[in-house]
């Protein structure tokens, strides 16, 4: 842990949040090097380094592994670990709430229903329409599907700007299962192809990562990252509750409104491009505030480099724990991640309810 | 000045305020008393944005409904009747959620040693007594508006039921930090329980009933023993203060 610096008022943790920021930088960039150099094929790292640095280029067996497998990996990792933290730091944010993850509400199976819809049913656009959405139906129809089910379960878990989280956690369950349902009936509609599509899709992880998904996923995630830090005033101030944000100057309809949107790209956008990886979204933010408190303008920007790190490093524990096999990463976060969300439910309960 | 014009509200469709009319000038304290539901915490949201009304309600002129929430939290701070904060701020951190209005952690420090909670900063706000979170809020409430008079014209405290967690030094400490902004020239409205304390420090007392307004005046005026055994529908005493003048009130017998 971070040691508190001697100066800065008592109370203040800004110091100790920047030196976060730029622990966790140097950590990504090792992790990615590592990660680079991890793998079946072996790929000598400094030798690489002294064949760029002496002009010569790279063999074409390190070229292929470098830039056609390891690197996309890499920043597919990065990329949807980034989306899933921030997305899920958004969200307890706007709900209030540490528990509150999209993997777990049900947002990731709205956004897996959104998916699977696309392909099954988006045969019957029309023709103009599909050649300009094109390749990007699925992550789209992905975004939707987890706008309207952060949408709805918003309406349904907070009251006056209260929510309760035994609401919260049970209509996310049930979203979920209604989600998964109708996607069992569109799998079941679903023609030869089209199931071929499926699985391929139902397949994705970290694993099947390429520069075409990432292309995919890019245009949704990236603003939410970028732009997410500029909600962390009026988040900090949602945590007073929403008249109290209202109160001091903060315009709460039309933040909540942005933050759902924010929530939906990123959570939707890494289910289109890697499938559902649970946990990332609770275990990140809730490291950081561990370490250096709930302040979101520090907690999003940290959030994204931490969520990156750690899914590149469960990435490569994936595919290292069983080699020549590759486990599943889900199973992986499921595995770190389950734990730390009931280690956070006991320490609620013992502040008196959830 | 804040002045109010047949104001009405509804709570999930039940007409809660019916046509309330009220002027408050900068430079007092007025002190809004009545019954548990005679909607006294409803007037404060009406009057603080929180809840559409009927009617018209204009803080230094500027029509309550329609302005924005940076025009309104520039004119007046709000400190609602309990806040829980869901994630682990430090005190620092909560305090500083009300320098909207510029002032920096010099103005933030002022603010706590006003509350008498200089020492607390650096505390998590959850693990303090239900009293210094009260006193953590009020000094986030203060911080936003820390001057009570600007060039655009006077500022305003709402404060609904402020000493209702704390102590009776606590009390005075709380009602006294009212007292000093409405003598400055801020203006304070409070929704008060203690009839007694709002005697005290109040200039102008609000004596609601069922949604109206059942009398409004000084506390002389206001606190008599027809008015308040009406508004409470019990007997009350009313004594006057021996070194004071104002009102004092004790409940009349023990017994039904």
């Amino acid at each position: 842990m971070v040691a508190m610096p001697a100066h800065g008022p008592a109370g203040d943790r800004t110091q100790r949040a920047a030196l976060t920021f730029r622990l966790l930088l140097l950590m990504a960039l090792a992790v990615g090097l590592m990660s680079l150099g991890t793998g079946a094929a072996g790929v000598p790292l400094f030798q690489v380094a002294r064949d760029l640095m002496s002009g010569e280029g790279l063999s074409h067996r390190d070229q292929v592994i470098l830039m056609n497998i390891r690197l996309p990996r890499l920043a597919m990792g990065m990329l949807v670990g980034a989306a899933l933290a921030v997305s899920g730091a958004l969200m307890q944010g706007l709900f209030r709430n540490p528990l509150a993850d999209p993997g777990i509400v049900g947002v990731g199976a709205g956004a897996g229903l959104g998916a699977v819809t696309a392909i099954v049913l988006g045969g019957v656009l029309p023709a103009g329409l599909a050649a300009v959405v094109g390749v990007h139906l699925v992550p789209f129809a992905a975004f939707l599907g987890g706008w309207a089910a952060t949408l709805l379960l918003y309406r349904i878990a907070t009251q006056g700007g209260q929510t309760q989280v035994a609401t919260l956690l049970l209509a996310g369950i049930a979203l979920g299962a209604l989600a998964g349902a109708l996607t069992g009936i569109l799998v079941y509609l679903a023609d030869d192809t089209q199931l071929r599509n499926l699985t391929f899709w139902g397949m994705g992880s970290i694993a099947g990562a390429s520069w075409a998904k990432i292309g995919l996923g890019l245009p949704l995630i990236l603003p939410v990252l970028v732009f997410a830090p500029l909600l962390a005033r009026a988040l900090n101030a949602l945590a007073l509750g929403e008249a109290q944000a209202g109160h001091i100057g903060i315009e709460v309809q039309r933040v909540k409104r942005v933050a759902i949107l924010g929530v939906a790209a990123a959570a939707g956008a890494s289910v289109a491009i890697a499938g559902g990886i649970g946990f990332v979204g609770i275990v990140v933010p809730h490291l950081l505030r561990l370490a250096t408190g709930p302040d979101h303008r520090w907690l999003l920007p940290n959030a994204a480099l931490l969520g990156g790190t750690l899914l590149v490093l469960a990435d490569m524990v994936a595919r290292t724990l069983v080699a020549p096999a590759e486990l599943p990463i889900g199973i992986v976060t499921a595995a770190i991640g389950a734990p730390v969300f009931l280690w956070i439910l006991l320490q609620r309960r013992g502040l008196g309810g959830l | 000045m804040l002045a109010a014009r047949d104001l009405t509200a509804e709570l999930a469709r039940r007409p809660v305020l019916h046509g309330i009319t009220l002027d408050c000038a900068p430079g007092t304290l007025t002190a809004i008393v009545g019954p548990n539901g005679s909607g006294k915490t409803t007037l404060l949201r009406a009057l603080t944005g929180d809840l559409r009304y009927g009617g018209s309600a204009r803080l230094n002129g500027v029509e309550i409904a329609r302005a924005g929430a940076a025009t309104l939290a520039h004119l007046r701070g709000v400190l609602a009747q309990a806040t829980s904060l869901s994630f682990p701020f430090t005190v620092l951190e909560v305090v500083r959620l009300g320098l909207t209005n510029g002032g920096g952690d010099a103005r933030a420090m002022a603010a706590l040693a006003e509350v008498g909670l200089h020492g607390h900063a650096g505390r998590v706000v959850q693990e303090l007594s239900g009293g210094e979170q009260a006193r953590v809020h009020l000094a986030r409430v203060l911080s936003q508006v820390w001057e009570p008079v600007t060039p655009q014209g006077p500022r305003w405290l709402f404060l609904d039921e402020p000493v209702a967690a704390l102590d009776i030094g606590q009390q005075l400490t709380v009602m006294r930090l009212a007292r000093r902004y409405a003598d400055q020239g801020g203006g304070v409205v409070a929704v008060m329980h203690d009839l007694n304390l709002s005697s005290m420090f109040a200039d102008r007392v609000a004596l609601m009933q069922d949604g109206r307004l059942l009398a409004h005046g000084t506390p002389a005026q206001v606190l008599t023993d027809i008015h308040l055994s009406r508004a409470y529908g019990c007997a009350l005493r009313v004594n006057t203060v021996p070194q004071v003048g104002g009102p004092w009130l004790v409940p009349q017998s023990v017994g039904a």
